[in-house]
C-alpha cells in the first residue's frame, strides 16, 4: 500500500478563489498551470486616474507542498491632475520614478518586471485542523528590485465548501529615482538615489461554493506603507487604507474565472502631510491608493483525469 | 462542523455539468461488477430527522441527502448510491455492503474533475473492503491518503464513514 501512495501523482489543482487573497491550495506535483490577470484600479478625489495592471503567471507543482511559477508584469496608465492635495498630477506608485509635469497629462503603457514564486505548504486544511503555507516573490523590472513574504492561514467548513483564508504579506521595495531636473540643488530628488519602501497587507478572505463550479467570496483588506524597510521603527509609517469587495468564481476541469470588485472604505490614515492630506472623505488617495479596483482572473489547467 | 445541505437534485447537476464529466460505470454497470450473478430490489427511503442526525451524531460527518438510494441484494447484502463533495462537483460513487454490514468494496461511478482521479485506483479503494461500523475511518489512521488529492480521499472516506453508520442506524433495522 505505501508502494501505491509514494507512486501517486497529481491530484488536487489551486485554484483562486480570491482576489487578492491567497489561501494554502496548490497545483499537485506535476500539475502546471496558466493564469492571466488584468487589475482596473480607478478613482481618485480629484482629476482622472484609470490604470490597468497585466500579469501573465505559469505556475507547477514541483511536489504537492512546493509550487513555484513565473510572472510577466506590465502596465497602463492614465492620469491627470490626480492630485488630491494640489491638483498636480500624479502617477500611479509603480511610475513613481517618471518625471511628469505639474499639470501634464499622463499616459504610460510600460513592461514593469518579471516575478518568480514559491509557495511551500507545511499544513494542509484537509489533513489537518488548518492550512498553512509559506510565500515568497521575488520581482525584479526597469529601477526596480521587490521582495514579497506572505504567511497563508486557511480554515475549511461545511464539507470543504466554505474557505476561510487569512494573509499577512510584507513587501519590501528598491526603486531608483534619477534626479529631477526641476529639483532644488541639495534636496533629496537632485540626486539619483534608490528610494527604499515597504508595504503591508492584512487580508481575510470567506468563500462559499454555493452550487456545483461556482464560489462566491468576500474579502477585506488592511493596506500599509512605510519609508525604509523596517516597518517597526515609529514615525516612518506613511499611509494606510482599508478595502473590500465580492468576488464570483467559476471552475471546472480545465478553466477557471475569477472576477472581484474591491472598494475603499473609510477610515484611511496619511501620516505624514499636514492638512490638506491624502485623505478625503475618509479615503486615501495617494499614490499606490484609489477608489476601486477590479480584477480579472482567468487560468487554464494543463493535464487531466488519471 | 456540522451543517445540514440540501443536496442538488441530480437532474440539476446534470444541467450544470460540463460536457466532459467521465461517466465509469451507470448504476446497472457497478451492480454487476460489485455482485455477480445477483438481482436487485430498490428499497429507496428517506432519512427522518432523528435518524439523520444519528447518523450525523455517530460519525461527525454531515448527511448531505436523505433520500436513500439503496437496493437489497439477492444474494445477501445492499448495493448503496451515494455522492460526496469533490473540487467542483459532486462525486457519486457506489458502496456494496455485505450481509453483515461491511463495505464488500467501493466504485467511483463518475469523476468530473481535472485532478484527483486517483480515488480510482483499486489499491486505494481496496483499504476499505471489511470496515464496519464504527470503524475509525480517518486519513492517516485506517485510511491512508493520496498525496494532493487529499480533498477527494476525505470526503469519499467521509461518504462511506456516512453509509455504513446509515445501515447501522436504518437498514438493519429493516
Amino acid at each position: 500500500m505505501t508502494g501505491f501512495v509514494l507512486s501517486c501523482k497529481a491530484a488536487r489543482a489551486d485554484e483562486p478563489l480570491f482576489g487578492a487573497v491567497y489561501s494554502s491550495d496548490l497545483l499537485p506535483a506535476g500539475g502546471a498551470e496558466f493564469e492571466q490577470w488584468l487589475t482596473w484600479r480607478s478613482g481618485k478625489a480629484v482629476g482622472d486616474y484609470n490604470t490597468v495592471e497585466g500579469a501573465s503567471e505559469f505556475q507547477y507543482g514541483l511536489t504537492d507542498d512546493l509550487q513555484i511559477a513565473g510572472y510577466i508584469n506590465y502596465q497602463w496608465a492614465d492620469a491627470h491632475n490626480d492630485n488630491v492635495i494640489d491638483g498636480t498630477t500624479l502617477p500611479p506608485g509603480a511610475f513613481a520614478n517618471v518625471e511628469v509635469g505639474p499639470h501634464e497629462h499622463f499616459r504610460l503603457t510600460k513592461f514593469t518586471g518579471v516575478s518568480g514564486e514559491l509557495m511551500y505548504r507545511m499544513l494542509s486544511p484537509y489533513l489537518d485542523s488548518f492550512g498553512l503555507a509559506l510565500y515568497v516573490k521575488p520581482t525584479v523590472g526597469p529601477s526596480l528590485y521587490e521582495w514579497t513574504s506572505r504567511l497563508i492561514l486557511q480554515e475549511n467548513f461545511f464539507d470543504d465548501r466554505m474557505v476561510v483564508a487569512f494573509n499577512a504579506t510584507l513587501t519590501q521595495r528598491w526603486r531608483f529615482f534619477h534626479a529631477l531636473a526641476s529639483a532644488p540643488p541639495g534636496s533629496a530628488g537632485a540626486t539619483d538615489r534608490w528610494d527604499r519602501g515597504t508595504a503591508t497587507d492584512f487580508a481575510l478572505g470567506v468563500s462559499y461554493r454555493f452550487i456545483a463550479n461556482w464560489s462566491a467570496a468576500f474579502e477585506v483588506h488592511n493596506e500599509r506603507e512605510w519609508r525604509g524597510f523596517n516597518p517597526f521603527v515609529g514615525q516612518r509609517e506613511t499611509n494606510s487604507a482599508y478595502y473590500a469587495g465580492p468576488t464570483l468564481h467559476y471552475a471546472d476541469e480545465h478553466i477557471f474565472a475569477t472576477l472581484t470588485v474591491l472598494t475603499q472604505l473609510g477610515g484611511a490614515s496619511d501620516f505624514v502631510h499636514p492638512e490638506p492630506d491624502f485623505v478625503v472623505g475618509g479615503r486615501n488617495y495617494a499614490a499606490n491608493f484609489e477608489r476601486f479596483r477590479v480584477r480579472l482572473k482567468l487560468g487554464y489547467y494543463f493535464g487531466g483525469q488519471a | 462542523m456540522r451543517v445540514h445541505f440540501s443536496l442538488l437534485p441530480f437532474a440539476t447537476l446534470a444541467m450544470v455539468s460540463p460536457a466532459y464529466a467521465t461517466v465509469y460505470l451507470s448504476v446497472e454497470q457497478a451492480q454487476k461488477l460489485m455482485f455477480p450473478d445477483a438481482t436487485f430490489t430498490a428499497d429507496f427511503r428517506k432519512l427522518s430527522d432523528e435518524q439523520a442526525k444519528a447518523v450525523e451524531k455517530a460519525t461527525g460527518v454531515n448527511v448531505l441527502n436523505r433520500d436513500l438510494q439503496v437496493w437489497r441484494v439477492s444474494t445477501g447484502g445492499w448495493f448503496v448510491v451515494d455522492q460526496v463533495v469533490g473540487k467542483h462537483e459532486f462525486i457519486p460513487f457506489a458502496v456494496a455492503l455485505d450481509a453483515d454490514g461491511a463495505v464488500k468494496s467501493i466504485e467511483i461511478l463518475e469523476y468530473r474533475e481535472a485532478y484527483g482521479g486517483q480515488v480510482r485506483n483499486p489499491a486505494w479503494r481496496a483499504q476499505f473492503q471489511g470496515k464496519k461500523n464504527g470503524a475509525p475511518l480517518a486519513l492517516r489512521k485506517d485510511i491512508q491518503n493520496i498525496s494532493g488529492a487529499s480533498l477527494s480521499c476525505r470526503h469519499i472516506t467521509d461518504g462511506v464513514k456516512r453509509i455504513l453508520a446509515t445501515h447501522a442506524v436504518v437498514l438493519a433495522q429493516g
